[in-house]
């Protein structure tokens, strides 16, 4: 039925007085996106912007994926001369970039931007235009890199770009630009997703879901969204400094010239690692939601498992100087930086004992979703050990830039969060879709996906030992590394493969898979509570949070809320702590200045590495399309 | 001083992360100070900070002993001792972190690079 249909009356229409059927009819007619080109341009659903997301993520994934599978094909024998060095230091440099800033962080937001609003009950995410315009500007940076590799200008400089190997005197030409550029565009998108994430937390959850009854998985999002605030400037600093000292003739990173080449790193990693924790945390909280399910019992040391992670959260910022061991810097300094690196381990530590308890003290069920946990424990603790033996200078000293780090950070960051995410993928895959995915296909890619990521790059720390430098396109025939290499490809092969199994299973299981129902798992969490996939409007009535696992403690019927508008976009906005219920707020309708303002700011990043005008000239379109955006137009949202 | 006298249950949440962040930064930058000086600075200062996040701790352990600061009756009981008991062992975990950054000049010559 649409808005035409339904009966004229006046303003403010509350869902009090309407049964099932009419508040379903006008809540859709308010809440749903509109069809057509202009409709889908101008989506502000969370559910549809985070669709988006993961299919542009996934899509970046599998580009990053081809970028390791080329790469290990040049180092599978010695002396191979399938790739020459220029194209292979592209490689690197796109599939780092590509994995961490078009891959990683992206998608652990896109399910943020789909799990938290339905997660605390609520309608949309708040901001969703700015939500919308987020997604256009990573989009635009993922097509800028890409483009621009394919036209072989693709960075060269490694996905951390030192000075001076990036400054005007080593990287004439526009790749370094490229990078420079690329990391405005996704910081710009993380920082939007961020602050809208935070917002909808704290302001936006359902009545009675208190601070102690969010669920896991919130929380992890809710510290995530704020590293990601305070990290994610430094580095857009650096990049902004290093194409002033490109483009401009500035000498901010050139010792020479009063400058300092340090600076650049400090100013990297300040948000680099802390980006290892962005990337990891929400998958601490998937492994949290996925553990309690099939466990099926409430997370064992619920509070130890919140204060692990604001304690990993802030101590992440403590961390940088790890990377930069080898830079000389005085030793009782570094030993700061070791001893934070040593003892972020305690909180880590403690989440693992939590989630082993709770299976300990539950009947786990292992379905696909658990697999792929229990495999995260195995890789994430390994990387976590050589995490460790990093932290130690002397030792850092000697593996620095080889590929025992290699095979450290793939541990991390594999382990750490892409098999928390396939998990994950398979557990919520039933809420987006409605359907169930593949169990068989599930157990296979799984067994697959462990036991070629564990070929490819356990080796890797022996050759890292041997000496292997990182970042090298080959390696002469007389140093031995030749069989250890062809047996990590080997693992790299297999690892892809069990990718493209996976990728099989989302389509097939899209048209064939069993119907999945509202909460195929019996979890206890709300995004269970409303029907799968969701309606435009997520849930009828705004439920009513009494419990942690509230669909556990209301298995009759679940305790709603009454009293909002059904004709505008209305919104229950609570109080940060109590969650108590506190003013009616509406929630932007569908615009499409958002696309207009992305086009202008990409526009302008685009053109800002050929001319340091092009922000003087892009700033009236940018302007003009943040006036229309925020331009009162009579709709019952400008109340 | 009503905050000292019953409590802030967010106060170790607070003061824990911001004295441990003063404190690295603070320390990592007079490095080359107390190598020239030869004066004992860092331990010194992560004692001063150490006191902070202590005493923050020592606010959210009064909230939870009482139940929670009563500036605002809507406030409810099991939220107010879920954020002292979160702001106890957060100020815990970073003075354990600082006493052992602290200590690291105590072992270590500052001038070695």
């Amino acid at each position: 039925m649409s808005a035409a249909d339904l009966p004229a009356k006046s303003k403010g229409i509350r869902d009090t007085s309407l049964d099932d059927a009419s508040l379903h009819r006008w809540l859709t007619s308010t809440w749903e996106t509109k069809r057509g080109i202009i409709g889908a341009l101008s989506a502000v659903d969370h559910k549809v912007i985070a669709r988006r997301y993961l299919i542009t993520a996934f899509v970046f994934l599998c580009l990053g994926g081809l970028n390791a599978v080329t790469m290990r094909l040049q180092l599978s024998g010695p002396e191979r001369g399938l790739i020459g060095p220029d194209l292979y230091n592209q490689l690197f440099a796109v599939h780092g970039m590509t994995m961490m800033f078009l891959f990683a962080v992206p998608i652990v937001q896109a399910t943020g931007i789909y799990l938290v609003p339905l997660m605390v009950g609520t309608r949309n995410i708040a901001f969703p235009r700015l939500n919308a315009f987020s997604y256009w500007i990573y989009l635009s940076g993922g097509l800028f890199l890409w483009v621009s590799f394919l036209l072989d200008m693709g960075p060269d400089i490694g996905w951390f770009a030192y000075v001076p190997l990036s400054g005007p005197e080593f990287s004439p030409g526009k790749r370094a630009d490229v990078w420079a550029q690329t990391i405005t565009y996704t910081e710009v998108s993380s920082l939007a997703v961020a602050v809208a994430t935070i917002v909808t937390i704290f302001k936006q959850r359902a009545p009675g879901m208190s601070l102690n009854r969010m669920p896991l998985y919130v929380w992890a999002m809710l510290v995530t969204s704020f590293v990601v605030v305070f990290a994610m400037p430094a580095v857009m600093i650096a990049s902004t400094f290093l194409i002033l000292d490109r483009l401009v003739g500035t000498q901010i990173f050139n010792p020479a010239e009063g400058g300092d080449a340090l600076l650049f790193q400090h100013l990297f990693w300040f948000f680099g690692h802390p980006e290892v924790y962005i990337i990891f945390l929400p998958a601490t909280g998937m492994v949290s939601a996925i553990i309690v399910t099939f466990a099926r019992r409430p997370a064992f040391g619920y509070l130890a498992l919140v204060l692990s992670v604001i304690a990993v959260g802030i101590l992440s910022f403590g961390l940088w100087v790890h990377h930069m061991f080898a830079t000389g810097i005085a030793k009782v300094g570094a030993s700061f930086f070791t001893a934070s690196s040593m003892l972020i381990a305690i909180p880590n530590g403690l989440q693992i004992f939590c989630w082993v308890a709770t299976l300990w003290g539950g009947r786990p069920k292992i379905g696909t979703p658990l697999l792929f946990v229990l495999g995260f424990f195995f890789i994430f603790v390994a990387g976590g050990l050589t995490g460790v033996m990093l932290a130690s200078v002397p030792l850092d000293l000697q593996v620095h830039d080889t590929y025992f780090v290699v095979a450290h950070f793939h541990y991390v960051l594999i382990g750490g969060s892409v098999f928390p995410l396939m998990g994950a993928a398979y557990y919520w895959y039933p809420k987006l879709t409605g359907r169930m995915m593949s169990e068989r296909m599930g157990r296979w890619h799984f067994w697959l996906a462990f036991i070629g990521f564990n070929a490819a790059f356990f080796p890797m720390h022996i050759l890292g030992l041997w000496g292997m430098p990182r970042r090298v396109y080959t390696y002469p025939v007389d140093l031995g590394w030749g069989n250890i290499n062809l047996f990590i490809t080997g693992g790299a092969l297999v690892l892809f493969f069990s990718f493209v199994l996976f990728t099989i299973n989302l389509v097939w299981s899209a048209r064939r898979g069993e119907p999945a129902g509202d909460n195929p798992w019996d979890a206890g969490t709300l995004e269970w509570a409303t029907s799968s996939p969701p309606p435009s409007y997520n849930f009828a009535r705004i439920p009513v949070v009494t419990h942690l696992e509230p669909l556990w403690a209301a298995r009759a019927e679940l305790p709603v809320a009454a009293g909002l508008r059904v004709d505008a976009r209305e919104l229950v906005i609570s109080t940060v702590a109590e969650g108590h219920p506190d003013i009616r707020e509406k929630s932007a309708a569908p615009s499409i200045w958002p696309l207009f303002a992305a086009i202008a700011v990409g526009a302008t990043f685009l053109w800002s590495i050929f001319t340091p005008w092009a922000v003087v000239w892009g700033a009236p379109p940018i302007a003009i399309a943040l006036i229309g955006w925020f331009w009162p137009k009579g709709e019952p949202e400008d109340e | 001083m009503r905050a000292v006298q019953v409590g802030t249950s967010w106060a170790g949440l607070l003061a824990g992360p911001v004295a441990w962040a003063a404190s690295t930064q603070a320390n990592y930058s007079l490095v080359q100070w107390q190598c020239v000086n030869r004066i004992p600075i860092i331990p010194i200062l992560a004692l001063c900070f150490l006191a902070v996040a202590v005493a923050g701790g020592l606010l959210s352990w009064r909230a939870w002993q009482r139940g929670g600061a009563s500036f605002k009756p809507e406030r409810e009981l099991s939220t107010e001792r879920f954020v002292a008991m979160l702001g106890m062992m957060v100020a815990a975990l970073f003075a354990l972190v600082i006493v052992i950054q602290g200590a690291a000049s105590l072992i270590l010559d500052e001038c070695i690079r």
